[in-house]
């Protein structure tokens, strides 16, 4: 094609007559009562916690709804320098992996905890995309508590939905590889050698601790997104899946090419009756499940060995596939559990799925043929209906209160309202620019709470003043009382936000923690008041039991450490008064500052190079003396004699060496 | 929205080229522009004014009229593809899902591309895709 013509060099000629043919923006955006809406009196609280994805922060973040404010941001698989998680010994474990120390993720999706198919106010859970990881995350201390590894999953984007009563979460591979023993094979032997895989993930009701229960082995192919199935459809999930083409190179071509892809229908009922049969086969790897006990405010990282796996292929009846138009992205159940929303990114419709129809074709073998092994049930078989022209690349739905789902479309930039009954289109409105994933109060769940739709957008591009190359993530709040859907707010968002949830605040609130009361508290550094502070040699290791209180550290003065020593500063905030943490910090830690909440003791680790007198200081702006709340640390050259010592006020004696 | 610094995307360089006038008019008259604002990524095959001019009398004419905006956005839609096919990807008897969820075949013989028999007559790189230029327009197969 060398004869082409080239016409991009035209653009620079008549770029100056654009402006009669630009997108035409946010004019007529915001009308009305709009501020009045999102307006929270000063000292007044949100109606709704938003829980927000942050994407590739690995952090996930709380905001207020209807005022978009930001209330806390809550790292999940990063590290967190502002508060020393994953930098102080106590949260270090929480970052441990089978690859080793892994400190950052790419946090997609979160899930809040059901009972009987509703929000319950417990847990948090979220997905780590790229180094296979769920995590939970407790709503009395909005911490995470909670890090399980999964063992043969290769990006974790499937994950981590939920069953009605957070039985189970599950955690499909994005992709698929090979596995077992030989997974040096050629990457052309996708077809013969790779598998997917799919976590079922058992929740304690009572403590939230995760345990992998199965592991069903699929064909191999993409799992994208899923939801669980509730009320009839209890006992069943749904998965999206593409590249059924079964792609290696160049996906955005070769795994498009079919008309068709698959929503996967997974029975767990029946994987559990297998299960308790002893048809699972026990398979040998790897993976860290790393647990933070409040108790003694420590993280722990256990090394687990083995997974119990299911091969759908050769066990009957767990798993059955339903094509699914060109990609699919988003598969959501509708709060009654009989419709199943299949949103192929690239169709230019919705197939509505329904449960009963399945269960029939399944009971009639109404099936089109196979795929490895796998019935494929009948496209019309299955189908409740349509949604024609939604608008163009449909990717996630969420449901209100009166029956009508809200499906956000990415390469149309809009939020379609239609009808879950009657599937006809409602009302249609703009987002700023090019939606990904969208909220619904309670729109996943039984019971949606309804009154704002919420939109978490990829590009912002002038909707906001201008930060050079990288822009602000936005997310906007649409009411959607009325018949028609009503811009009321943008407002700016940590990270890049994919899935979110919002919960009434009455449900979460009551709960939160204010302190850790020191007499639980269990941590074997801890100095429960002052005159438990101390300084004590084990070889090289210093250890410093230090203590904070308004406005002074105990041990303040400090001699007799030296250089080489490893010193880990121990300290524990002895208040016990709401919002008043502690910091620390000193001159030259190579990690980062740890801050300490009321009652609560948390460990820095810092490693003296040179000798000297070094200050530290509380980081936390605590009481008018804040300024004054620091100490001195003197390191005297290795192999010196300078006795250990350590003082506040006045100079105490020496104090022996304990070993 | 505002920003003349990006390269350009798949509707602005058909608003720069003059040979796409009647194009850019329908994408407009159908309301399809900010969806190809937008970050795609499109394939779109442009018809040249002149390959509209092709049509019988009065075709494009009529599909301009407001109750045949759905009609007008079939055929614009057949003419995009949600992904960017690249001339190097092109194979003889290629076949694309188009966004109004019909096939358009591509055919490549001896470095010459042609879409459903129209001819490629020229390619332009854009921030969000790849637009061809063809010489005629393409018409979505009848409804079974």
């Amino acid at each position: 094609m060398k004869k082409l013509i080239k016409i991009s060099c035209l653009i620079a000629v008549f770029g100056l007559m654009l402006s009669s043919c630009k997108p035409t923006g946010p004019k007529e955006a915001v009308v009305g009562n709009a501020a009045a809406k999102v307006y929270v009196a000063p000292g007044k609280y949100d109606e709704f916690y938003n829980i927000v994805s942050g994407g590739f922060n690995g952090q996930m973040a709380v905001y207020g709804i209807p005022s978009g404010r930001l209330l806390r941001i809550v790292p999940v698989f990063a590290q967190f320098p502002e508060n020393g998680y994953g930098f102080s010994e106590e949260t270090k474990p929480m970052l441990n992996t089978s690859y080793g120390f892994v400190p950052w993720d790419d946090l997609h999706h979160i899930a809040l905890s059901t009972t009987k198919g509703e929000h319950d106010g417990r847990w948090i859970f979220a997905n780590g995309n790229n180094t296979p990881r769920v995590a939970r995350v407790n709503f009395k201390t909005f911490r995470t508590e909670e890090i399980l590894e999964l063992p043969n999953s290769a990006g974790n984007h499937s994950s981590p939905f939920i069953t009605e009563n957070t039985e189970y979460l599950v955690a499909g591979t994005r992709f698929s590889v090979p596995m077992g023993n030989n997974k040096d094979v050629p990457i052309s032997s996708y077809k013969e050698n790779f598998k997917g895989s799919i976590s079922f993930i058992k929740v304690d009701p009572q403590s939230g601790r995760m345990s992998i229960a199965f592991q069903l082995r699929t064909p191999g192919l993409n799992f994208d997104l899923s939801r669980a199935g509730k009320g009839p459809s209890h006992g069943w999930f749904f998965f999206s899946c593409y590249n059924t083409e079964q792609a290696y190179t160049l996906l955005e071509v070769n795994a498009s090419q079919k008309d068709k892809d698959f929503i996967m229908a997974v029975n767990w009922k029946k994987a559990e009756e297998y299960l308790a049969q002893g048809k699972g086969r026990i398979e040998k790897s790897k993976y860290a499940h790393n647990v933070y006990d409040e108790k003694v405010h420590s993280a722990t990282s256990k090394m687990e060995e083995e997974v119990v796996v299911l091969d759908v292929s050769e066990l009957k009846d767990i798993v059955y596939f339903i094509p699914c138009p060109k990609s699919p992205h988003g598969c959501d159940v509708d709060p009654s559990g009989e419709y199943i929303v299949g949103s192929g990114k690239l169709a230019a419709m919705m197939p509505v799925f329904s449960f009963s129809k399945i269960q029939k074709a399944i009971a009639d073998k109404n099936y089109e043929g196979d795929f490895n092994g796998i019935p494929v049930i009948k496209y019309e078989a299955a189908l409740h209906g349509e949604v024609k022209r939604p608008g163009l690349g449909p990717l996630h739905t969420e449901f209100d209160d009166k029956g009508n789902a809200y499906t956000s479309m990415f390469v149309s930039s809009e939020i379609v309202k239609w009808s879950v009954k009657t599937l006809e289109i409602l009302d249609r409105v703009p987002t700023y620019y090019s939606i990904g994933h969208l909220s619904v109060p309670g729109g996943p769940t039984k019971k949606p709470w309804g009154k704002y739709v919420i939109a978490y957008n990829k590009i912002t591009k002038d909707r906001y003043l201008p930060t050079g190359p990288e822009l602000t993530q936005s997310a906007q709040l649409y009411d959607i009382s009325g018949d028609k859907m009503q811009l009321l707010l943008d407002f700016p968002t940590t990270g890049e936000p994919h899935y979110a949830e919002a919960i009434p605040a009455s449900l979460i609130q009551p709960n939160s923690l204010k302190i850790y009361k020191l007499e639980d508290n269990k941590h074997p550094y801890a100095a429960i008041g002052e005159k438990q502070a101390r300084v004590e040699r084990n070889g090289n290791q210093v250890h410093i039991y230090m203590t904070a209180i308004r406005s002074h550290l105990t041990p303040d003065n400090i001699e007799g450490v030296r250089v080489g020593d490893d010193v880990y500063f121990h300290l524990t905030n002895l208040e016990q008064d709401w919002d008043v943490p502690h910091g620390f910090a000193i001159r030259g830690a190579t990690n980062a500052e740890i801050l300490v909440m009321p009652g609560e003791t948390q460990t820095l680790k810092w490693k003296p190079l040179t000798a000297g007198v070094t200050p530290f200081y509380c980081t936390d702006f605590c009481s008018a003396l804040h300024q004054e709340m620091s100490g001195y640390i003197r390191v005297s050259p290795a192999g010196s004699s300078t006795p250990l010592k350590f003082s506040t006020g006045v100079v105490k004696s020496e104090v022996k060496d304990t070993k | 929205m505002q920003d003349a610094t990006s390269a350009p995307d798949v509707v602005r360089i058909a608003v720069g080229s003059p040979d796409h006038t009647t194009l850019v008019t329908a994408l407009k008259t159908a309301e399809y522009v900010d969806a190809l604002s937008n970050s795609g990524p499109f394939t779109v095959f442009a018809p040249t004014n002149a390959a509209f001019a092709k049509l019988p009398a009065g075709t494009v004419e009529n599909l301009l009229k407001p109750e045949n905006k759905e009609a007008l956005r079939n055929i614009l839609e057949y003419h995009v593809y949600v992904g960017v096919i690249n001339e190097d990807y092109i194979q003889d008897g290629m076949t694309l899902n188009q966004v109004n969820l019909d096939n358009v075949t591509l055919s490549k013989k001896e470095g010459k591309i042609t879409v459903n028999g129209n001819n490629v007559l020229g390619s332009a790189k854009a921030s969000n895709g790849i637009v061809y230029i063809i010489d005629g327009v393409l018409l979505p197969p009848a409804k079974k």
